[in-house]
């Protein structure tokens, strides 16, 4: 929440497991992810969020 | 690489609070390049879960939930598998309001995730509100 009180979609992360055809699993974790919350503070303080 | 909520994802938000449209809890892939954009419609190159035919959309169900990052359920998930099969290396997925085309709620692309027929991915595809 922000200081105005709006609310957004602040992050979006996607999670994969590979299961492979002979049973083996493959933990990838998270393999795309929105990091706004990064960006916000890594310039000129310019809102670019994907929203 | 970007994970987005497009704009037709705003009109899904917007649609959903005033009681209306359909929930995007239907889960594609693509295999082609490219860096999802606000203004994407579509999947870059999607295809059925068999990845070596041409393209198409046959997008799987997946089960939604609200889930608790910072406050109490405020995020949006999706879980899913998909199982290939035919071939082929996945570099985006998304969300859809329609188990077949309908519109893309939200995008992301990552690096190539290469699938034998018979192989799967199970997602877990989170919109948290902040």
């Amino acid at each position: 929440m922000d200081d105005a009180g709006l609310s957004q979609i602040r992050k979006i992360t996607i999670e994969a497991t590979v299961t492979r055809a002979d049973g083996t699993v493959e933990e990838l974790g998270v393999i795309a992810d929105s990091d706004w919350e990064k960006e916000e503070t890594d310039g000129d303080g310019s809102d670019e969020r994907g929203t | 690489m970007a994970t987005v909520v497009t704009n037709a994802g705003r009109d899904i938000v917007t649609n959903r609070i005033k009681g209306t449209g359909t929930e995007p809890l239907n889960i594609g892939w693509g295999t082609s390049a490219g860096t999802a954009a606000v203004t994407d419609t579509t999947l870059f190159g999607e295809k059925l879960v068999d990845l070596a035919t041409s393209a198409g959309t046959d997008h799987t169900l997946g089960t939604s939930t609200r889930q608790t990052t910072t406050v109490t359920n405020d995020t949006y998930q999706v879980i899913g598998t998909r199982t290939a099969t035919g071939a082929g290396t996945v570099t985006n997925a998304g969300l859809f309001d329609a188990a077949s085309g309908g519109n893309l709620f939200l995008k992301g692309d990552f690096s190539g995730i290469g699938l034998a027929s018979g192989d799967s991915i199970a997602f877990t595809i989170k919109a948290v509100f902040a």
